[in-house]
């Protein structure tokens, strides 16, 4: 259930948001999300919704205290899904294409049809895609720290 | 027969909060409640399209298989699940 505070942003938002609109002011709608590892450690997104859902949110490690984004440091390894580039590879990471970040894994994705990906399944909700990482931070594959 | 929120104070009962795609979803079953029924009554009380089969984790470890009872994984008291959409790359 969402908290009054929660409440009052989102509708001061949306106000926002046709302002925005209306005077074509860009807008970005970006949030972090901070997330333990099995082991203990600590681990920060920053999500940028820009476009979404016509496109992927970009899901970037993030560095609260220096603010850097995309760094290997910030980054957990182990799997195929948490990848060696330092990009979560889903089609629902705008990061994965190539075509958006030259560290991206795949140039054979279509972005626009990233929904109908079938490797997307249904993992199409901000929801169901953090907590997709967040099993693969608790799980055995998880090996730690990148960088 | 799950209940939807509250705290499962008998011994015999599991408080489970479950992260879905579609939000936060608790309730409380019975010990002796399959994985499978646990899923079951997520979907269709957050109205999730199950298209795909979506997963139950408790601590990063799939309950598999749903058949399985949640005392058979030893879940007792309140406890944080996450149904996942296997979806992923690679």
């Amino acid at each position: 259930m969402a908290t009054a505070g929660e409440l009052v942003f989102e509708e001061q938002f949306g106000h926002l948001r046709e302002i925005a609109a209306s005077r074509e002011w860009p807008l970005e709608r970006v949030f972090i999300l901070g997330m333990k590892a099995r082991d203990g450690s600590q681990y920060w997104l920053l999500v940028d919704c820009s476009d979404y859902p016509a496109l992927p949110p970009a899901w970037h490690w993030y560095n609260l205290a220096t603010k850097l984004l995309d760094q290997l440091a910030d980054a957990p390894k182990g799997s195929g899904f948490l990848h060696s580039s330092g990009r979560i590879c889903a089609p629902w990471n705008r990061l994965a294409y190539k075509k958006i970040d030259p560290n991206g894994p795949h140039d054979d994705w279509d972005l626009p049809n990233w929904m109908t990906n079938p490797k997307t399944g249904d993992c199409r909700t901000l929801s169901a895609m953090a907590l997709r990482i967040h099993v693969e931070l608790g799980s055995e594959r998880y090996q730690g720290r990148m960088g | 027969m799950a209940h939807e929120h509250g705290h499962g104070d008998g011994a015999d009962e599991v408080t489970l909060e479950v992260g879905t795609p579609k939000g936060l979803f608790t309730g409380i079953f019975p010990k002796t409640a399959k994985v499978e029924d646990v899923i079951a009554a997520a979907v269709n009380a957050k109205g999730i399209d199950s298209g795909e089969s979506l997963e139950l984790v408790y601590n990063g470890v799939v309950l598999q298989p749903v058949q399985r009872t949640l005392v058979s994984f030893g879940l007792a008291g309140t406890v944080n699940l996450e149904l996942v959409a296997t979806g992923s790359g690679v």
